[in-house]
């Protein structure tokens, strides 16, 4: 329901309903800061159907002029109400079904977006931007950051999913890069992903051959001389530190973004990858990724593996406060964090590996 | 006191059963509770002369729980007996099963359920857990099947053998399967064929009611055929139904059939 | 975060009976609490206790685990899983094991209790919950904190100290307003006993039958202040000092219950009111306004009260000055309160 609920909110000019209890409300309200609905059944609405209160909200917001999008919860989506009757003459309700029960935050997402049903335009010009979830706390530095590098080799760009206006939905560009391939969109070719200097490479190289008149060479420029830095940094840290055993915990695609750069940089030795969504089939590289439900299993795993360096939330951290900590995945209690951090694109490579230089140069042995 | 609940499939007769069995206990001397576990919510009509007493589900929808008395859901009906109805929605939208297990929250809370038997009338399509409310621990201990000779109600009977036998699996679980209640359609044979079926499932037929036109002619007039007609032989089978049901001690774990074995017994007694 | 009342239905936005029930029994140090639904429900609780216990600067991980229904598990059952989920609870040797039910498991109609009932070796103890079909957050608070103090016994014929009964445990204060409490009650000469419930062992819970009086965190705990004089004989007074007056009020009653002369006492608090009044005599004459969010019932007119008692006018045009969620506890939460509000009014 949460990753639904982030994917439409995000789009300016779709007012996203939430339909369930109070309860389910408030996570989500305090987790995307951004204005959300709902209708806080109670429980005579599940005994004989909820159908009369949603009409009311909906109608009450029918003032506005934004598109209405109704997420069910638990509940009302095991009743299985039919929600999409309730609208009368086309005014486009967009009706996501993604009860918690259904999956993970990354299936409420594609659910969201199956619903949303964007819509490619052959001459809208330049790339889309996938990824982008308002439940990620990077979001708003991976849209800056990949926007930047668009920008420098002059490369429009098209729709950003999730955070847009809602009519370039329907007026995707043909092309697509992406920040988080946990939460690919699937609107238009996918060219590749932004996170980490090789894959920018490969990805630009791309972008390329489509747009020939772009000017690719800055871009390379770029990753070259940020990856020499990387290089460097990683290399001045070897030169008085053991490369650090790591544990990584995080979606995916960030799980693998994180091993790969601290291989790559900090020939680090990554001992543990635990996904909390389902790896891609061929994860590549030499670890072991695998899924890990709840933090009983995590917690497991830091205790045999050792780390000096864990990488994942502050549930993570928790667990183990003494080791060496970098947080790539929410929640990040314990500190404030105002300004807008990638992890994609090379500012995303570039504090990613100083925060976990930071954080293991500063660690107490 | 004695808990009994009452399964059967739709249309089989169940309501008219629960109904006049209540009437003849309650005509022998007993306290009688009946409770309507249906969403149709008529299981009560022919003790309460034809009227469809309010639904504790449409009272708490209306009035919300904080507002409703125990006045306000159970009705006095033919000799004393006490009513309730579950309620609940109408078809196709809302959850029926929820409904039963708000109710009985509200009826215990209300302190209604004692007297010296409690039926319960509920659904035989038992198709979420709700609807097996009445069995658990607490609750009914002896649950009969109404059933009539055709394939499909013996199938729906079968059905709920199996949540039973599932349910009497749990250690503190007291619900057994008491007997099969024959509600004929006077087919060739049909009680050999629900007696074999009740030995079958490890339990036994403990009455055979033949289709009679009293019934019809009672409902008609809004009775129970105890009411309706005292002195007719029908009566007198709900009479004795009902002193059977106070005597009886055979209480099994059932065991259900599959469908193919179902089938041959059925073409058996064709 | 836009809150819709429609149609102005607060009854609608009184949150989960989950919430509710999990800020009490996850204060349980040594028990493990089963949450029978999907994982959502115990992703947002968790976060949300995580949150809270590092405010408070506990680096806590609250002892939730979830039973994790998925859909196949909506249609045709969750028992099984719960059942699985009891055992590895059990295996981890808890002192206790907490069992709370989601909406959907009481939607599909799992027989939660009768799961539990079969579990042998640890107390496995259910507390009504079912998410909101369960009533409000208060009604988990309470449930939690009624099915705890049916884990003690009673002990008549001793004369303990003070259980403080139904803290906030997620209310960013809750250790400041305790300090106010004991401090007020300390002047009686009266200790606390239990703190039910924060921050316990399931053992320390037993001993909640043995005091002399209880202190209710405000009235909605009445209902668990109601089974305590039931089941332990233990008198209770039904909320914190709200305010100034009603310090004065609640040592009167404390002194009353206990058979104790508060007058002492009393005479100190008053001197104590007297300094706060002269230290914040510069804000006297300020026109201010009530800027909050959620406002409360007797909070309101705690918080009048003492804008009068400071010579504040309250009108809709004036500064607007933070109200706290719950209304301030003794004269020290009203120099807190008056610290906040001689912020704005000066800003």
């Amino acid at each position: 329901m949460t990753g639904a609920a982030a994917c439409l909110a995000g789009f300016e000019g779709i007012s996203v309903v939430i339909h369930g209890s109070s309860g389910c409300y408030y996570y989500p309200a305090t987790l995307l800061h951004t204005p959300l609905y709902g209708t806080f059944i109670l429980e005579n609405e599940v005994i004989f159907g909820s159908r009369d209160r949603l009409r009311e909200v909906i109608d009450s917001l029918s003032g506005k002029s934004d598109q209405i999008a109704v997420v069910t919860t638990c509940v009302p989506s095991a009743l299985g109400e039919d929600i999409r009757e309730l609208v009368s003459g086309g005014s486009g309700l967009i009706v996501v079904d993604s009860p918690g029960f259904a999956g993970e935050m990354e299936e409420g997402h594609r659910a969201a977006i199956a619903a949303l049903g964007p819509r490619v335009n052959p001459e809208q010009p330049g790339v889309n931007i996938d990824g982008i979830s308002l439940a990620d706390p990077f979001h708003e530095g991976n849209f800056q950051e990949v926007s930047r590098l668009l920008h420098r080799t002059g490369i429009p760009v098209g729709t950003v999913f999730c955070r847009d206006h809602a009519e370039k939905a329907k007026a995707a560009s043909p092309f697509t890069i992406g920040t988080n391939e946990d939460l690919g969109s699937g609107v238009g070719k996918y060219l590749g992903g932004t996170l980490g200097i090789p894959a920018l490479r490969t990805t630009f190289g791309r972008l390329s051959e489509i747009f020939d008149h772009a000017d690719v060479d800055t871009a390379f420029k770029e990753l070259d001389r940020q990856e020499e830095r990387l290089i460097h940094a990683g290399d001045k840290f070897l030169r008085r530190y053991e490369p650090p055993r790591v544990a990584v915990f995080a979606g995916a695609a960030y799980a693998l973004f994180a091993a790969e750069t601290l291989k790559r940089y900090l020939d680090a030795e990554i001992v543990v990858v635990g996904t909390r969504n389902d790896p891609p089939e061929k994860p590549g590289g030499q670890y072991r990724v695998e899924k890990l439900s709840g933090l009983e299993e995590v917690s497991r795993r830091i205790a045999e593996s050792d780390p000096d360096l864990v990488i994942g939330s502050s549930f993570e951290h928790s667990l183990c406060p003494d080791r060496a900590f970098a947080g790539i995945i929410p929640p990040f209690r314990g500190q404030v964090r105002l300004a807008h951090y990638p992890l994609a694109g090379t500012g995303g490579s570039l504090f990613f590996v100083e925060s976990v230089l930071n954080a293991c140069m500063d660690r107490v042995p | 006191m004695k808990q009994i609940a009452l399964y059967g499939k739709g249309g089989i007769g169940k309501s008219t059963t629960s109904a006049n069995l209540s009437a003849a206990l309650s005509l022998s001397g007993c306290d009688v509770l009946q409770i309507g576990c249906d969403p149709k919510r008529d299981s009560t009509r022919m003790l309460m002369q034809g009227r469809l007493i309010p639904t504790v589900m449409d009272l708490v929808r209306e009035r919300g729980a904080a507002s409703v008395t125990p006045a306000d859901v159970v009705y006095t009906g033919f000799n004393g007996i006490r009513c309730v109805e579950a309620g609940g929605p109408e078809p196709g939208v809302g959850c029926a099963g929820r409904g039963i297990i708000a109710t009985f929250q509200l009826l215990e809370k209300f302190g209604t359920l004692t007297g010296d038997v409690i039926v319960y009338d509920v659904l035989g399509d038992v198709v979420c857990g709700g609807f097996a409310m009445p069995m658990r621990e607490g609750y009914a201990q002896e649950v009969y099947l109404v059933t009539s000779g055709e394939l499909m109600s013996l199938y729906a009977a079968n059905n709920i053998c199996k949540a039973i036998e599932r349910l009497s699996a749990r250690p503190r679980s007291r619900c057994r399967l008491a007997g099969i209640i024959c509600n004929a359609k006077n087919l060739p044979r049909e009680e050999e064929l629900v007696a074999e079926f009740a030995h079958r499932v490890n339990s036994h037929l403990i009455q055979y009611i033949p289709r009679d036109r009293t019934v019809q002619l009672a409902e008609l007039d809004r009775k129970t055929v105890l009411e309706y007609e005292p002195s007719s032989e029908q009566a007198q089978r709900y009479r004795d139904l009902a002193a059977r049901v106070m005597e009886n001690t055979r209480f099994t774990i059932p065991t259900p059939l599959e469908i193919d074995e179902l089938e041959s017994l059925a073409r058996q007694f064709v | 975060m836009s809150l819709n009342h429609l149609p102005a239905s607060s009854y609608r936005t009184e949150g989960c009976t989950l919430t509710g029930a999990l800020s009490v029994t996850t204060q349980i140090r040594d028990a493990i609490t089963v949450v029978h639904g999907p994982s959502g429900c115990t992703h947002h609780n968790f976060s949300l206790l995580h949150a809270t216990s590092l405010d408070h600067d506990r680096v806590a991980i609250p002892p939730i685990i979830s039973s994790g229904l998925s859909e196949t598990e909506v249609v045709f059952g969750g028992e099984g899983a719960l059942d699985r989920t009891l055992d590895r609870a059990i295996s981890r040797e808890p002192a206790a094991i907490f069992v709370l039910s989601t909406c959907i498991a009481e939607t599909i109609g799992d027989d939660v209790a009768a799961v539990c009932n079969a579990k042998v070796g640890v107390p496995v103890i259910v507390i009504p919950t079912a998410g909101f079909l369960g009533g409000s957050f208060q009604t988990g608070v309470n449930n939690a904190l009624v099915a705890l103090a049916g884990m003690a016994e009673p002990s008549p014929g001793r004369k303990g100290q003070v259980n403080i009964i139904g803290e906030k445990n997620l209310e960013y204060e809750v250790d400041e307003n305790f300090a106010e409490v004991t401090r007020l009650l300390s002047l009686l000469d009266l200790s606390v006993s239990t703190r039910f419930v924060h921050n316990l062992t399931a053992e320390e819970i037993r001993s909640v039958g043995a005091a002399r009086l209880n202190v209710l965190r405000d009235p909605s705990l009445i209902p668990v202040g109601e089974y305590c004089k039931e089941r332990f004989d233990i008198p209770y007074i039904s909320g914190f000092p709200v305010g100034l007056s009603g310090t004065i009020t609640f040592l009167e009653s404390v002194g009353a219950a206990c058979a104790i002369d508060p007058r002492p006492a009393i005479e100190a608090e008053h001197s104590f009111e007297q300094e706060t009044l002269g230290d914040f005599a510069d804000i006297a004459g300020h026109e201010i306004s009530f800027s909050s969010l959620f406002p409360v019932q007797d909070g309101e007119r705690a918080v009048r009260d003492i804008a009068r008692a400071f010579r504040l006018d309250v009108i809709p045009s004036g500064t607007p000055v933070p109200v706290p969620v719950t209304p301030p506890v003794g004269i020290t939460g009203v120099r807190r309160m008056l610290h906040r509000w001689r912020r704005a009014i000066h800003a």
